[in-house]
């Protein structure tokens, strides 16, 4: 079977070579230095978020060669997301919870998927089509209980049992964001708890 | 307070275009309904809006409880947030198109 040609980029040398290492014993895989990064068939760009340079770098990435691109973020917005997804990436892993396995993983269903969005992605911008229509129809805090989206997110998976933890690695913010938006909630809208949120969406009918 | 949600219709339309986005028929019936019942009710309001601006002396003095509530939604939507009805009825048709495209049986 051939080998799939992964190329890595970050901006980090030290997050580049860590990722190298990791991948470095995996089979299957033939890893390309960096000046040959438009050689290689699946694509890993590493970054803490995306910034405008990164996303800049992703663009010219794209426009270079069609290979599909495994992204591994610490958090990722949804205009970042779509965006990310304009530019073919295929994979959006969380930083805080990557690991040589996993990225293998990601690797090898990029180089069968045909640049075909995975269902994971394709859920989230089905769900960018949800939260659209609806904040479109009831914007600015007039509907939605006065949550942002972003706050029915977190609400919603917290309402599903999740911790801070398992929220932050399902939407891929960091723990420090999910803890922002839930005091955000409770301190705007006078709750009393992160239970009394949740009970205030279940009412609300947002979650 | 909602935040607003970036319109991404050509991103859609491209990714359909290219084959990247596929999906189950079923869901892309459900999300291509609920879009033309959002894109109605984003007509409407404009239709609303655009009346209520043609009014020379606007109120909602006469009107039915359930229509003066329809207008004021309308109106205070346009106040708060002007343009994004309509950019709305211009990005929701590509949502709808890319979405037919890239129903999958």
């Amino acid at each position: 079977m051939e080998k799939i040609s992964v190329a890595i980029q970050s901006a980090d040398p030290l997050t580049r070579a860590g990722l190298m290492s990791s991948l470095q014993e995996t089979p299957g895989l033939t890893l390309l230095p960096a000046d040959r990064w438009t050689e290689a068939s699946v694509r890993v760009v590493a970054t803490e978020r995306l910034r405008p340079e990164s996303l800049a770098a992703l663009r010219r990435a794209a426009a270079d060669s069609a290979a599909p691109v495994v992204l591994i973020v610490e958090e990722v917005s949804e205009a970042d997301l779509l965006t990310a997804v304009e530019c073919r990436v295929v994979a959006v892993l969380p930083r805080a919870v990557v690991s040589g396995e996993r990225l293998a993983r990601a690797i090898q269903a990029a180089a069968t998927g045909g640049g075909v969005l995975p269902p994971a992605l394709v859920g989230e911008l089905i769900k960018h089509v949800e939260r659209l229509q609806h904040e479109v129809l009831n914007p600015a805090g007039t509907g939605a209980g006065g949550l942002s989206s972003r706050e029915i997110d977190v609400l919603r998976l917290m309402a599903d049992g999740l911790d801070t933890n398992e929220i932050a690695g399902k939407l891929c913010y960091s723990e420090r964001t999910v803890k922002n938006v839930i005091y955000g909630v409770t301190h705007r809208l006078n709750l009393r708890n992160r239970s009394h949120a949740v009970a205030y969406a279940l009412r609300a009918g947002v979650i | 307070m909602s935040e607003e949600q970036p319109f991404a219709g050509d991103v859609f339309l491209d990714l359909a275009g290219d084959g990247r986005l596929t999906i189950d028929a079923d869901e892309a019936d459900r999300l291509v309904a609920a879009l033309e019942g959002t894109l109605a009710a984003v007509c409407e309001r404009l239709r609303v809006i655009r009346l209520w601006r043609e009014l020379d002396t606007p109120t909602l003095d006469g009107l039915p409880g359930s229509a003066a509530q329809i207008v004021a939604d309308a109106v205070f939507q346009d106040q708060t947030v002007p343009g994004r009805l309509e950019a709305a009825a211009d990005e929701l048709p590509k949502y709808i198109s890319a979405l037919r495209q890239a129903r999958r049986l």
